[in-house]
């Protein structure tokens, strides 16, 4: 076996492994769970709310791995409304009941497998606003995050005081 | 030539995996927009599981850095009136002892349950540190830069 080939390759691949930074463009992300049931008085409109947010870099032992937050945000608006729209909800741009969605932090807890914690606020139509922190884990962390985003609209469409004034009962 | 190439080659790949083992990740932010100075009273609350009184631990060293800091289990156990509620986890891992591999602390608003301020530590085996340094290192970061009350 001769050294000299495959030495440069070797290292090659150290360095890039150790080195690399990746971006993360969220993408869809199926949960198990059935969506919850929310009922709806009329049309919503969901918005984005954190226009300045900028560009955050999580380290992975090593790797790196930049997330926009406010991709993050306009993902879990795409999510939410989606959910909405499969519930036969109608999700217009200038509905009278509204929810403006703002993904505040994002980070990654690297152990065995790459725990994705997203925090998020929601502010409704009636002054209601609420925190909520959603999270999931996968050996790959790109993947942990979708499912976080997918997890927090889940979580989004789960809040019982959300639901009340979605219904038009608060 | 053989036989050092093999262990050119072992060193190489063996090496990765000690580099692996000595790794820290330290972060720290309070939210934009948020003034945690004029936020005094913080509630720490403890996990029912916390043997290492790290919620203690986290309340002490808002103490010194000028809150008014109480710990308790639940929210419950907070005073009447408290501007900031921290939350934390605590993750433990086995080599040759245990040891604090994870922790990271939140402070929320009470009210709404908004995330104030997220800061963690993750430190590997050779990097290991006690919980007390990590909760140092990790609200140290988070103020870095900006005024304690």
């Amino acid at each position: 076996m001769r050294i000299d080939c495959c030495l440069p390759l070797v290292l090659a691949l150290l360095f890039s492994t150790g080195c690399a930074t990746i971006a993360h463009t969220p993408k869809d992300y199926e949960l198990d769970e059935s969506w919850p049931a929310v009922r709806m008085s009329g049309p919503v409109t969901v918005s984005s709310g954190n226009a300045a947010a900028g560009k955050f870099t999580i380290d992975l032992a090593g790797q790196k791995m930049t997330v926009d937050l406010q991709e993050y945000t306009e993902a879990l608006v795409r999510r939410v409304r989606a959910a909405l729209a499969d519930q036969g909800a109608m999700v217009e741009p200038d509905a009278p009941t509204t929810i403006e969605i703002e993904v505040v932090y994002a980070n990654i807890l690297p152990q065995m497998q790459n725990h994705c914690v997203v925090d998020f606020t929601v502010r409704a139509g009636n002054g209601y606003v609420r925190g909520h922190q959603a999270r999931d884990k996968s050996g790959n962390p790109q993947k942990a995050c979708n499912a976080a985003l997918s997890r927090a609209a889940f979580e989004l469409l789960a809040d019982e005081q959300l639901q009340r004034y979605l219904a038009g009962s608060s | 030539m053989r036989r050092a190439s093999h262990l050119v080659l072992a060193v190489l790949f063996v090496l990765p995996g000690f580099l692996g083992c000595s790794y820290t990740h330290l972060y720290g932010e309070i939210m934009q927009g948020v003034d945690l100075g004029v936020r005094h009273r913080i509630h720490v609350v403890r996990q029912p599981k916390d043997q290492r009184q790290i919620g203690s631990m986290i309340a002490d060293r808002l103490e010194r850095a000028g809150f008014e800091a109480t710990a308790g289990i639940g929210t419950s156990s907070a005073p009447d009136v408290v501007d900031v509620i921290v939350s934390y986890e605590d993750h433990w891992q086995w080599d040759m002892s245990n040891y604090l591999i994870a922790l990271r602390i939140d402070f929320r608003n009470p009210k709404t349950q908004e995330l104030l301020a997220s800061g963690q530590s993750y430190r590997t085996s050779l990097d290991r540190k006690p919980p007390e340094f990590m909760v140092d290192e990790i609200i140290t970061t988070m103020f870095a830069g900006r005024d304690e009350p």
